[in-house]
């Protein structure tokens, strides 16, 4: 959904191949790998709660001097997650959820740009 | 950015599978607001924000039919909201950046009860749509 709604993200992509339409972003392979390994790196964050800037460190440094991101684009990944998030959960995605899940991702998005310079 | 023909016919598609909840939308869409980004409340003071507050199911429907009126009048919004847009800033001058909260909680609240119909596609474009309502009702702010 980031590279459909937001097509400037796929700039950070030109290795994943075709990207030219929803339909070849939703089917692309390298597309769901990268969903999957960006989960699961959010999952290392609850994991951790206390000490997210600590959890990503480490990414932070990479995004910023290897990947080049500009952390707007973490903004955004967290306002698509959070859409996402409502689709599946529906009505127990309540305000009181809602609230909570865009702290996180402001959160990580925080954390992930923490050791830019 | 522009709207182009097939974000008009998505944003027309899923207001019409809306129909007439889309007062309910607007309301559940101020309430989100108001939770999930508290400075939003500052623009409030002499509102009942509380949960199932009168004031913003009034105030809900407001919005709801000023965003039923840009869809309407999709190929000239600026002329369709073009009071709103005087009000916006000469009376409420509401900081831009809140016109993006309400639109992600608008979007959570059209993913909470159309999921189906939020497809990838229509997401983009009732996005677009959103954003082009803000600048409409920011535009004329200097």
């Amino acid at each position: 959904r980031l590279l459909i709604v937001y097509p400037w993200t796929q700039r950070f992509f030109s290795s994943f191949g075709n990207l030219s339409s929803p339909t070849a972003i939703v089917g692309n392979p390298k597309v769901r790998a990268h969903g999957k390994k960006v989960l699961t790196s959010f999952g290392d964050a609850i994991k951790n709660l206390d000490n997210i800037k600590g959890t990503y460190s480490k990414l932070s440094e990479l995004h910023c001097e290897k990947l080049h991101v500009d952390p707007e684009n973490f903004r955004l990944l967290g306002d698509i997650f959070i859409i996402v998030l409502a689709a599946h959960f529906t009505q127990d995605f309540s305000p009181a959820c809602q609230a909570t899940w865009q702290k996180l991702v402001g959160v990580v998005a925080h954390a992930l740009s923490y050791k830019y310079h | 950015m522009v709207l182009s023909a097939s974000d008009k016919t998505n944003v027309k598609g899923i207001f019409a599978k809306i129909g007439g909840q889309v007062d309910d939308y607007g309301a559940e869409t101020l309430q989100r607001m108001f939770v999930t980004y508290p400075q939003t409340k500052t623009y409030f003071p002499h509102f009942d924000v509380s949960p199932g507050s009168a004031q913003v199911k009034a105030h809900g429907k407001k919005v709801a039919g000023a965003l039923v009126e840009a869809v309407n009048h999709i190929d000239d919004i600026a002329g369709a909201l073009s009071k709103l847009s005087d009000l916006h800033a000469q009376k409420l001058r509401v900081d831009p950046v809140n016109f993006k909260l309400l639109g992600q909680c608008f979007l959570v609240v059209v993913a909470i009860h159309q999921a189906a119909a939020l497809t990838p596609e229509v997401h983009a474009s009732l996005d677009k749509f959103l954003c082009a309502v803000g600048n409409v009702l920011t535009a004329k702010y200097r």
